[in-house]
């Protein structure tokens, strides 16, 4: 079921558009990644989907209601740009913000002692903002994008500045919301991110949607037809026994009579009998498919636009 | 609206937990109380030493009037009339500073005319004042055969009034005027103090970003609103200080200075024989019709003027740029004042009548017109306008802050905020 969707929508700054014809939906739940080059237009979408800006045509529903201001106290939002009150204690900050956000000062208080204990940060509670560090900083920040309890958190570049004991902590947390039921949209660059936290993502480029999809699906759909090979035997008898529909691309070593290699299916022949054949030559051990990174999907989807456009 | 209340909650906190806040505090009635002083002691300078000479032509004081208690005044007495030219101009008067004209009706329309030729010290009036009045009264209770004690027990007040020889008809009674400009000059310090904070504040939300995640809570309109009010609440609390601690060293002043100062039996004579600036903020000023009409103008002023610094604060791409955008700003405000202190000189010009119902001009010159006496009707009239004016800009300023505070880093283009006040 879906908790947001956008549907035909344009945003025009003066003549220059910024997202064209953008429909997508994202569903109770999920973690939705939004995944763009810089200047796709995943910022406006999102400064959209917080009402901070509104499109210049097309619509937005939140729980298949059009978007209204009541909406927003049940979205938790964390920029990319993070700004924060450097005159301000922690407690007065998050207190402020989760006000704004439609919580009485008691319940922000008691919202605020559980995530302080969740970060392990109470002791910081009185300390200005501006004599905390900058990972300090990017802590109560999260905080005060999730202090509300909102149903859907979006987080743009939720980890950069993070060392990696802290973005454990926060992907942990990502996690947890999730399985709470909370929806999550997450814009980032970091595609090895996409893959580990992400269900299904959007990408724009030059303020057009690209492809919407699951992670896995995107995957399958850009495999090449690499598979990871395990086995024991002669190395030689394995190359002299490839198939012409099988090629091999990287060989490795293990020990004398192991090796793993990586081969690439060509034509129409099945894997199945590849390996029935090859069971006669080599003891095999394990057999895997090598689906492309996220990283490899998105650099190819891109370069895949590009050349529409061109020939355009 | 409940936004907009927290967040003018928290701007009032953040300006009264600011250092600038209590500095002004403490600074601002201090300087407005030396000023008095200073003010107070220059009002008292004058000549020292002073020769009189007394023209008694009905030969009504005969040839005896004594400086009593002051031997810094001596009095010649002459029978004859000597005319305001005469004095001026004849080498025989010129070794008097100045001329007490006793004409011989004086019994029975009691005013004594003194002219000077440099102003005399506060002091030397009021011994010219009571030695004359004493002298008075003398010739009046003899001429009636009464006592001394009978006559005090009737008597009625002599007009005396000290002109300058080169301007004998008298200088237009100004000190209302001044009393107006005081308080205009107070909504310019103010408008200027807390507008500026108001620009520094949504620069600053819109330098650290912090704006993106205000604004994915609430309103652009809702933040600026908050912004304005919670700025120009910590103005109005400072204004109320100021005034508690003004008026407690206003009255100290009184109390322990000013009045032991002059003669106790002078000072219980009438206000009007006192300095002219202890006359004025003692005396002059109509607390009750001037304090409620200076909180309307100065809140409407500042909300007038605290949306342009919006403006601005929302338009600049850093707060160094900020500075040239103030230009025009500060040209308007100081203009404005200066329309006041020329209304003082000039109220019924057209500019002084029209600056009066003009809104960018009207907390600065309408002051002055209500510290003169002007109908109600037209101060509802200027007031009106300026509510009218205020709406409009806070309207007009929120479209713009609504779409120039998410542009970072470049300063906007003059027609890109047409365009917005034309949308809206």
């Amino acid at each position: 079921m879906s908790l947001l969707s956008v549907e035909n929508v344009d945003k025009y700054y003066f003549r220059k558009i910024a997202l064209n014809n953008i429909s997508f939906s994202v569903n109770k739940g999920e973690i939705f990644g939004l995944l763009g080059p810089n200047g796709a237009g995943k910022t406006t979408l999102i400064r959209l989907i917080n009402k901070i800006t509104t499109p210049t045509k097309g619509s937005i529903k939140f729980n298949n209601e059009y978007l209204n201001k009541e909406h927003l106290n049940k979205i938790g939002y964390l920029p990319e740009e993070r700004g924060l009150y450097p005159s301000l204690k922690v407690e007065e900050h998050i207190i402020f913000l989760a006000m704004l956000k439609g919580l009485t000062k008691n319940e922000a208080e008691k919202n605020l002692d559980y995530w302080l204990n969740k970060f392990e940060i109470v002791n910081w509670k009185n300390k200005k903002i501006e004599q905390l560090s900058k990972g300090m900083a990017q802590k109560v920040q999260f905080i005060c994008s999730v202090i509300h309890n909102p149903e859907l958190l979006i987080l743009d570049e939720p980890l950069s500045g993070f060392d990696p004991i802290n973005i454990n902590l926060i992907v942990q947390i990502l996690h947890e919301l999730k399985k709470e039921g909370k929806t999550i949209i997450l814009s980032t660059h970091d595609m090895k991110n996409v893959e580990e936290i992400c269900d299904r993502i959007l990408l724009l480029n030059e303020s057009k949607k690209i492809v919407e999809g699951s992670v896995n699906e995107l995957r399958e759909k850009h495999n090449t037809g690499l598979y990871g090979i395990r086995f024991k035997g002669n190395m030689i008898a394995f190359a002299t026994a490839l198939w012409i529909d099988f090629e091999l691309i990287e060989k490795k070593e293990i020990s004398s009579d192991k090796f793993e290699v990586i081969v690439k299916k060509r034509g129409n022949q099945k894997l199945d009998d590849f390996i029935k054949a090859m069971l006669d030559k080599i003891e095999i051990d394990a057999v895997w498919k090598i689906l492309p990174g996220m990283q490899e999907v998105f650099i190819s989807l891109i370069d895949e636009n590009l050349s529409t456009e061109n020939e355009k | 609206m409940r936004n907009s209340l927290i967040i003018t909650k928290q701007e009032l906190l953040n300006r009264i937990r600011s250092r600038f806040f209590w500095i002004m505090l403490i600074i601002g009635p201090f300087l407005v109380l030396s000023s008095i002083y200073t003010l107070f002691k220059l009002g008292d300078e004058g000549k020292k030493k002073i020769n009189v000479l007394v023209s008694d032509e009905g030969v009504i004081f005969n040839q005896f009037l004594l400086s009593k208690d002051s031997a810094n005044i001596h009095y010649d007495c002459i029978n004859k009339y000597v005319s305001l030219k005469d004095f001026k101009t004849k080498s025989e008067f010129q070794k008097y500073d100045a001329l007490i004209d006793i004409n011989h009706k004086v019994l029975e329309n009691k005013d004594v005319l003194v002219l000077h030729r440099e102003k005399p010290s506060s002091q030397n009036k009021i011994y010219i004042r009571y030695d004359i009045e004493k002298r008075l009264e003398e010739v009046i209770a003899e001429s009636k055969n009464f006592s001394i004690n009978d006559y005090n027990s009737i008597k009625q007040p002599i007009g005396i009034k000290f002109r300058d020889i080169h301007h004998p008809e008298g200088k237009p009674d100004l000190l209302p005027s001044w009393a107006g400009f005081g308080f205009s000059a107070i909504i310019f310090l103010f408008v200027l103090l807390y507008g500026m904070s108001v620009l520094r504040s949504i620069t600053k939300d819109k330098s650290t970003r912090i704006v993106e995640v205000i604004l994915s809570s609430t309103r652009p309109s809702e933040l600026l609103y908050g912004k304005i009010f919670g700025v120009g609440l910590a103005a109005i609390i400072q204004f109320f200080c100021w005034f508690g601690i003004i008026s407690i060293g206003l009255y100290a002043l009184k109390e322990n200075w000013i009045n032991s100062f002059y003669d106790p039996s002078n000072v219980l004579a009438g206000k009007s024989h006192l300095n002219e600036l202890v006359e004025l903020i003692y005396h002059r000023i109509n607390y009750q019709v001037m304090v409620p009409y200076f909180l309307c103008f100065f809140i409407l002023g500042y909300v007038f003027y605290s949306s342009f610094f919006s403006i601005i604060g929302a338009s600049i791409g850093s707060e160094s740029d900020g500075q040239q955008f103030i230009f025009p700003i500060l040209s308007i405000l100081s203009l404005s004042l200066f329309i006041g202190y020329f209304s003082i000189y000039n109220p019924n010009h057209i500019l002084s009548k029209f600056c009066f119902y003009f809104p960018f001009t009207s907390p600065f010159v309408a002051l002055i017109k209500i510290s003169n006496g002007i109908s109600v009707t037209n101060i509802l009239v200027s007031l009106l306008v300026l509510i009218c004016s205020t709406i409009f800009m806070v309207k007009i300023s929120s479209r713009i802050y609504k779409n120039s505070i998410l542009h970072y880093g470049h300063r906007l283009k003059i027609w890109q905020i047409i365009k917005w006040i034309r949308k809206a």
